[in-house]
Order: structure tokens, then sequence, then C-alpha cells
């Protein structure tokens, strides 16, 4: 377990596409739009957003492509050859990929406090911490989705647009929706990045009453999509029936 | 002498169509078996049911483990090449070694790794990584991940398919290092003159039976054939007829 998992820890770090987007984009974001408007609260609320929007990168689109990718190259498949449990494998993976989102997520959050003046009291990061871990959970989650839903690259792409856009766009990451329709505010609610940011602006307010209700609401999303992430599970693009009923003397 | 794998009366069935109707495979410590016949004969999914890959709809698998622990996961001991060269495009070929001997329940030391690798021309090619690779090198790849835990019965589908011809010769001397080793060699083909140089045992499937068995030499003699060749194109007609 301790090999598979250093090697996959060593994979995703190789990953560039995705760190690009989960640490150097939003890196970039901090400091043009930062710049740009330079209001406290906007600045906060933005190292929030950034924060969530490298999370989704990394953990959502990185997993979905690494694991189409994967079942593709017929991994799932020889995996299912040997002894070693696939659900234990796609655990390596997803704490690998997740460990590798909450390092990205904490690197963009340090740097963003610094560079804008945020200041984190030490109850904050305490609650800031559980946020973290269970939106990268949510959104590996989300990435086993997308990997299980596409055959090929462009596949995954056009679905990662799909789960990406309404979240970036529906979920405070970049400007409040404070003056936009009721639906927007509907919809933002069922968005698990407009949960995870919700819950982490209470985590950095250090209000931990406000942030369980948000908090909550992600997990229970995570436990969905889990669901769903297991239930649309392919061992190999072709073939959806594999039931071993040998016997093995 | 023992087989090391027996399989009776495998069928498996697609919305009604049995793609294997009925087939028997002895495997033997150290041979080399070629199991030849027409796109869509059978094949693979015959050697995929024996892997456990797919379910079969008839039939069974014995699986001789050669020891006390006759309940040890069969997996253990037998080594696969899917047609797919599976691999982890971000680690280079030491790395995804490493992966597989850790799917496989093995640890392997630096120089088992270098050892394994070597053996299958990769040795310069160690730190490279694998998305880089080029296809003969791959498939070379993948045939160590299936060596990595030294099993006793390694399964190559394919194995040549798309190299040219300097690396079909790799694959083959590579075949038959395998087989000296002591490990049995099951693989699939469509060169007849590779399995002619190779095979001890050739099996030739078709419509999902088999329709012939046995060493090259007393197929060709049985038949009044000059080679496999010719074999295989006698009974793919026959099949056709």
């Amino acid at each position: 377990m301790v090999v598979t998992f250093r090697a996959l820890l060593a994979g995703a770090l190789r990953d560039r596409i995705s760190l690009f987007w989960s640490v150097a984009v939003p890196l970039l974001l901090l400091l043009v739009l930062g710049s740009l408007f330079p209001e406290p609260a906007y600045r906060r609320n933005l190292v929030l957003g950034l924060v969530a929007f490298g999370s989704l990168s990394f953990a959502m689109s990185g997993t979905g492509f690494e694991v189409m990718r994967q079942r593709g190259r017929g991994v799932y498949k020889l995996l299912r050859a040997t002894p070693f449990p696939v659900a234990g494998f796609v655990g390596l993976l997803a704490g690998a990929r997740g460990l590798i989102t909450l390092v990205g997520a904490m690197l963009v959050a340090g740097v963003g406090s610094a560079v804008h003046g945020i200041d984190w009291t030490p109850g904050g990061i305490l609650l800031a911490l559980p946020v973290l871990a269970a939106g990268t959970a949510c959104f590996t989650c989300l990435g086993f989705v997308l990997g299980n839903l596409g055959d090929n690259e462009n596949q995954v792409a056009m679905y990662n647009n799909l789960f990406l856009l309404p979240q970036m766009f529906g979920s405070e990451m970049f400007y409040s929706l404070d003056g936009a329709p009721g639906w927007v505010a509907a919809v933002r609610r069922w968005l698990p990045a407009g949960r995870f940011i919700d819950a982490l602006r209470a985590a950095a307010g250090g209000d931990g009453a406000a942030l369980v209700p948000s908090l909550l609401v992600l997990l229970a999303m995570t436990v969905l999509i889990l669901g769903l992430a297991a239930a649309t599970f392919r061992w190999d693009p072709g073939d959806r029936r594999h039931l071993p009923a040998l016997r093995r003397a | 002498m023992t087989p090391l794998i027996a399989a009776r009366g495998l069928v498996k069935r697609y919305g009604g169509r049995a793609v294997v109707d009925g087939i028997d495979v002895d495997v033997y410590p150290g041979e080399v078996l070629a199991v030849i016949g027409p796109n869509g004969a059978g094949k693979s999914t015959t050697l995929e049911m024996i892997l456990g890959l797919r379910g079969a709809d008839g039939g069974s698998v014995t699986y001789w483990t050669g020891g006390p622990r006759r309940r040890e996961d069969p997996g253990r001991w037998m080594g696969v090449q899917l047609q797919d060269t599976p691999f982890f495009p971000g680690l280079t070929a030491a790395e995804n070694l490493q992966v597989f001997a850790a799917f496989y329940g093995v640890r392997v030391t630096r120089q088992r790794l270098d050892d394994n690798l070597a053996a299958c021309g990769l040795a310069e090619a160690a730190h490279t990584e694998a998305a880089r690779l080029s296809g003969g090198q791959q498939k070379r790849l993948a045939i160590a991940a299936a060596l990595v835990h030294q099993p006793k019965v390694v399964f190559l589908d394919e194995p040549t398919a798309a190299l040219d011809p300097a690396a079909r010769r790799e694959i083959r001397m590579l075949i038959r290092r395998i087989s000296r080793s002591g490990t049995a060699v099951v693989f699939t083909s469509h060169d007849m003159e590779e399995v002619e140089k190779v095979a001890d045992r050739v099996m030739f499937v078709s419509g999902g039976r088999v329709r012939a068995a046995g060493t090259p030499q007393a197929l060709t003699a049985a038949y009044g054939v000059a080679d496999l060749d010719e074999l295989y194109m006698k009974l793919a007609v026959e099949e056709v007829s």
C-alpha cells in the first residue's frame, strides 16, 4: 500500500497541467484580480474563492482525466487480475490526489493571505482544515464521476466544463451574487463549491456555528456523489460485466 | 505431468451467442502455448476467463497452487500482459514495475527491479517516463510487469501486435527466455511464423471452439501442410465453408 501510495503521489505531482490550473492560475488571479479590486472584503472572498477554484481544478478535473486515462490504458482491468483490492487502489488514488489538493489549497490560502493581509486566527485555521478536507473529498468524488462518464479526453473535457463552469460562475468564487436573481441563489445552494466557499468563509471568520450547516450539506453531497461514483465506476471502457464465477481449487 | 491450469468446458455468451463454446485448456509448467485463430474466435475471452477478468457462463478452471496454501489467490502466481499496455504514464519504467510488484503483493529490491528491466531489454529506459517509451519498449514494460512477481505462468495477449520486425524479434527471444526460466507462457498471435518459432504447443480456436491442438510438427503432419501458415488458412477456410 505504501509503495503504491508513494507512486501515485509521485504521478500526481508530475501532473503539470492540473498543478498549473490548481496552483499557478489561482496565484496569478490572486495578484491580478487583487490588484484590480483592492477592497479588503473583496480580496478576502477572492482568496477563499481561489482556494475553491484550485481545489476543484486538481481534485475534480485532474482526477477525472486521470481516472479516464488509467481505465483507457487498461490499468483497472489488469488490477483485477492481481490480488490487490481495486477499492484499495481507488482509495489510494483519491488519497494521493486529495493530499496534493490540500497542500495546494493551503499554499494558495497562505500566499493569498500574506499578499492581501488577511489574518487567520488559530481557531479559524483549525476550523478551515475539516472544510478543506470535506471539499477535497467531495471534489475528488466528482472527479471519479467525471472520469467514469467520459471514455476519451474530449468527452471528459466536455463533462468537465459541464461540472466546472456552473460551479465557477455560480458559487461566488470571483464575485458576489448578492444582486443576482433569486433562482441563481437557489441553484448556488446545490453546488458543492458554493457550500464549500460558505463553510470556508465561516471558518475564516472563526464562526464555528455558521460553518456547521454548510459543512454538513457538503458532507451529505460527498456521500451522494461517492455513491454516484461507485454506481458509474467501470473497469474498462468496453465491458461492464465482470463477475468471476470460476471454481478455484 | 500435472497442469498448472486446467480449464474445462468454458462457455461465454453475449446476447445468446456463444463466443466461447466449450473450450478446454491445459497449461503445463515451462511450456510455451500459442493460442491462434481469426479475430473474434474467442481467444482473448478464453484467456480473460482463465484470469478471472470475465465471468464464465459455463465450465470451470482449476488452478494448481503447488503447496499447502491451496486457497492462495492464483493471481499471485499468474502474470498477464493485456492487448492494452497498462501503465501509469507519469511514472518511469522502474516506478511502474515497483507499483505492479506491489499489486502482486511483492516487495522488490532495486537490484531485482534492475534485473527484471534488463531481462526485458529495458535497462537503459529504467528512468524514462513510461509514456515516452517506444511502442516496443511499452510492450516489453508490460511483459516485465507481468513477470515482476516471478509467476509460474504468464499470459501474453498479442505481444508483438503492431511492432516492427526488430521489436518482434526481441519479444520472441524474450518469450523463449521466460520459458527457459521455468515460467509457462500462454500467448495469442496472428503471426504464424512467430508461433512456429517459439511455441511448444499450438491451439487453434475458431467459432469459440478448439479446432486443432498439438505441437507445430504434429499439427502440420496431421493436416498434411507445409507450415502453420498453411494450416491456419486451411482451418480458417474450413470454418467459413
